[in-house]
C-alpha cells in the first residue's frame, strides 16, 4: 500500500493542487492527456503514470481535477475498472452534485469510496494551499483524505454525504449572487428617494437583518465586472449561470427554487443595467479596500481601514 | 412627576409599542398609552403606562404632561390603515406645536401626505422607522431611520436616544420610511433566498447548522444566517398572538415595490419574493420533509436573538461582541 496520491487532470487548478501537495511532502503520481502538462509537473517533482489505468492500479487515494461532468464520468469509469477495493476517488472538479452521487453509487459496488471536495477559491489560492473546501462523503473516507485536504486548504467544512460538497458550493453561490441581485433593486429604490449607497450601507448596521458580507464589501462587484470586461470576460452571463446551476441541482432532487430561477433569468440584464448606471455617473473610481482581505470597504468601515469580520 | 424626564404619548401598545413604552418607562419617562384593543391597554397599564380612553384623550394628556416642551405622540400601530386613522385623529386633536412620531412602517408618500395635513394645523410629523424588532426595542438598541424638519427631529432626539442606539436623520419627512423600505427589501429578500438555499442544502443531506457554518464563513454571510432560527420563533409567536404570520413580510415588500413604481423604478425580483414568500413560509412551518433543522438555537447574551451554530460557543454574535453594555 503506497501513500502516493494520484492526481488526474493537471490544468490550472489540478496543477496548482498537485504542486501544493508536493510542497506538503505528499508524493504524487500524475496523469493528464496533455503530455506537456504532465512533463511540467514531473519537473516539479511528481512521477508520471504510464496511463490512467496505471495510476488507478497504483494509488489508494485519487484526486480527479478535470473540467466537465462528462470528463469526470469518463475518468471515473476507467478508474473503477482497475482501482483496488478500499481505494477512494476524490472529485475536486466543479460538477453537479448528482454526478457525484451517481458515481458514489457505482463505486460502492466495487468497494471504492467517493468523496467530493468543492473548491472555494481559484488556482491562485490552490497554489498557496489556502483553498476553502466543502467536503461531502462518509466520515471514514473523509478522515483518510484529511492529510491531503490539509495540504491544499486553509478552511475545511465536512458538510454531508457524497454530493454535499458540490451542493454546498452552489448554496454559497445562491446566497451571495441571488442576494446581490435583489440588493441592486434596493439600491435603485433608495436612489430615487435621495439615499446614496454610502448612506444605505451605513444605516443598514451590522446588526440589521439586511446586513451581509455583500453589503459590507459593496462596490466589489462593480469593480470586478469592469476588470473582467477589460479582459473580455462576460461576467454577467457567468454569474447568471452559477445561479441557474443551483436551481437545476435542486430540480434534479425534486425541489423547485422559483426565486433562484427568477434571479438567474434576470441577472445578466440587471448587471448590464447596473453597469450602464455606474457608467452614467462618470469615470469609474474604485473605492478603498480592506487592509486584510483586499476587498472593497463600504462607507462605515473606511475610517478603520478593514471590515469587522477581518479584524479577528 | 417631578423626577420624570417628561411625558410621551404612545398610540398602539402591541408587541413593538409596549416594548418601546417599557424602555422609556425604565429610563424615567412618563408614558400615556392608547390602544384599540382594551386587553393590550390593560397589559400596558399593568406595566406602568397611564391608559387614555381615546386618541383625543391621549393627545390631551400628553400635552398636559409636557408643559415646557413640544408634546410628542408616537404612533406604533399595525398597518397603514390604522396609522391613517390614528394620524388624522391626533392631527385634529393635538395642540399646535405637537409632534407626531410615526414608527409604523408605511410608504414615504403616505408620510408626506400626513405631514402636509398636519402642517396646516401647526403639528409636525416625524417618521422614525425602526430597524430591529421588539427585542431590540426592549434593549434600547433600535436603529431609527428618521425623516422630518431639523427642529422637530431635535425635539424628539432625547426620546430617540433612549429607545435607539443607531440614529440616522436622513432627510425631510418620508426619508425615514424610504430607508426602512430599502432595509426591508435587503432583509426580507435575503431571508427568502436563504429559505431556498436551505432547501437546496437539505436536498443534498446538509443540516441547517452545517449550512450556517459554511455560509457565515464567506461571501454568503448575512445577519439572517448568523441569527438563523429567529424568524421561525417570531412566526410561532405571531401565530399565537394574532394569527398573522405569513403576510407581513410580503406586505412590506409590496410597499417597497409600489414606492419604486411611483418613481419609475422596476423591482421585479422583489415583487416575485413578495408573491412567493407566504407559501414559502407556510411550507417552512408545515412541510417538514423540505427541511433539515438543526438543534434549537440558544440566544445571544447581548442582543437576545438566536445564535446560529458557529457562534454558540462564544455566546454572542461577532457583531454584538463590541457592544456589550
Amino acid at each position: 500500500m503506497s501513500d502516493t496520491v494520484g492526481v488526474v487532470g493537471l490544468g490550472n487548478m489540478g496543477g496548482a493542487i498537485a504542486r501544493s501537495l508536493l510542497r506538503g511532502g505528499i508524493p504524487i503520481l500524475a496523469w493528464d492527456t496533455s503530455s506537456a502538462a504532465l512533463a511540467a509537473l514531473v519537473s516539479d517533482g511528481a512521477v508520471a503514470a504510464d496511463s490512467l489505468a496505471d495510476l488507478g492500479r497504483r494509488c489508494q487515494v485519487i484526486m480527479i481535477v478535470v473540467v466537465t461532468d462528462e470528463q469526470v464520468r469518463q475518468v471515473a469509469d476507467e478508474l473503477l475498472t482497475v482501482a483496488a477495493a478500499g481505494s477512494c476517488l476524490v472529485v475536486q472538479s466543479t460538477v453537479r452534485p448528482t454526478t457525484v452521487i451517481e458515481l458514489a453509487g457505482l463505486a460502492a459496488g466495487n468497494g471504492i469510496g467517493v468523496v467530493d471536495a468543492g473548491c472555494g477559491g481559484g488556482a491562485e489560492l490552490a497554489e498557496q494551499g489556502r483553498l476553502t473546501l466543502f467536503i461531502g462523503g462518509d466520515d471514514d473516507q473523509v478522515k483518510r483524505c484529511l492529510p491531503v485536504f490539509e495540504a491544499i486548504s486553509e478552511y475545511r467544512f465536512h458538510v454531508g454525504p457524497p454530493g454535499a460538497g458540490e451542493a454546498a458550493k452552489l448554496v454559497n453561490n445562491l446566497m451571495s449572487i441571488a442576494t446581490y441581485a435583489v440588493n441592486l433593486e434596493a439600491m435603485q429604490l433608495g436612489a430615487v428617494y435621495g439615499l446614496t449607497e454610502d448612506t444605505i450601507t451605513t444605516f443598514v448596521t451590522p446588526r440589521s437583518s439586511g446586513n451581509s458580507r455583500g453589503l459590507r464589501t459593496w462596490g466589489r462587484h462593480d469593480r470586478a465586472r469592469r476588470e473582467r470586461r477589460a479582459a473580455s470576460v462576460d461576467w454577467s452571463e457567468r454569474m447568471g449561470k452559477d445561479l441557474h446551476e443551483a436551481a437545476i441541482a435542486a430540480g434534479l432532487r425534486g425541489v423547485t427554487l422559483p426565486l433562484t430561477a427568477a434571479a438567474a433569468q434576470m441577472l445578466p440584464m440587471k448587471l448590464r443595467q447596473r453597469d450602464r448606471e455606474v457608467d452614467d455617473r462618470g469615470p469609474f473610481r474604485p473605492g478603498p479596500r480592506c487592509s486584510v482581505c483586499d476587498y472593497e470597504l463600504a462607507a462605515p468601515f473606511r475610517a478603520a481601514g478593514l471590515h469587522p469580520e477581518c479584524a479577528a | 412627576m417631578a423626577d420624570s424626564r417628561g411625558t410621551v404619548g404612545i398610540a398602539g401598545v402591541g408587541d413593538m409599542g409596549s416594548a418601546i413604552a417599557g424602555t422609556l418607562l425604565r429610563a424615567g419617562w412618563t408614558i400615556v398609552g392608547y390602544d384599540i384593543d382594551p386587553g393590550r391597554l390593560d397589559r400596558a397599564a399593568a406595566a406602568g403606562v397611564r391608559p387614555a380612553g381615546s386618541l383625543r384623550e391621549l393627545a390631551e394628556a400628553t400635552a398636559a404632561g409636557s408643559p415646557d416642551a413640544a408634546p410628542i405622540v408616537a404612533i406604533v400601530v399595525d398597518g397603514e390603515e390604522q396609522l391613517d386613522r390614528a394620524a388624522v385623529e391626533l392631527t385634529a386633536t393635538a395642540p399646535t406645536g405637537s409632534t407626531l412620531v410615526v414608527h409604523t412602517t408605511t410608504r414615504p408618500a403616505h408620510i408626506v401626505a400626513l405631514a402636509g395635513a398636519a402642517t396646516e394645523r401647526g403639528v409636525s410629523v416625524v417618521d422614525a422607522a425602526v430597524g430591529g424588532g421588539s427585542e431590540k426595542a426592549r434593549l434600547g438598541a433600535l436603529t431609527l431611520m428618521i425623516g422630518g424638519s431639523g427642529d422637530a427631529v431635535r425635539g424628539c432626539w432625547p426620546v430617540f436616544e433612549t429607545i435607539g442606539d443607531h440614529l440616522f436623520h436622513l432627510g425631510p419627512a418620508g426619508a425615514g420610511m424610504a430607508a426602512k423600505l430599502v432595509n426591508n427589501v435587503l432583509g426580507i429578500t435575503s431571508y427568502a433566498m436563504l429559505l431556498e438555499a436551505m432547501q437546496l442544502a437539505a436536498a443534498y443531506g446538509m443540516d441547517e447548522d452545517v449550512v450556517t457554518g459554511l455560509i457565515t464563513h464567506g461571501w454568503a454571510d448575512s445577519r439572517h444566517a448568523r441569527a438563523w432560527g429567529r424568524q421561525d420563533r417570531r412566526r410561532r409567536e405571531r401565530l399565537r398572538a394574532d394569527g398573522h404570520a405569513y403576510s407581513r413580510m410580503s406586505r412590506d415588500l409590496s410597499n417597497a415595490v409600489s414606492a419604486g413604481q411611483v418613481r419609475d423604478v422596476e423591482m421585479p425580483l422583489t415583487d416575485a419574493v413578495a408573491a412567493l414568500l407566504p407559501s414559502l413560509l407556510r411550507a417552512r412551518d408545515e412541510d417538514p420533509s423540505r427541511w433539515r433543522p438543526g438543534a434549537p438555537a440558544p440566544r445571544c447574551t447581548v442582543c437576545g436573538i438566536e445564535l446560529a451554530a458557529p457562534f454558540r460557543a462564544a455566546g454572542t454574535h461577532p457583531e454584538c461582541r463590541d457592544r456589550d453594555h
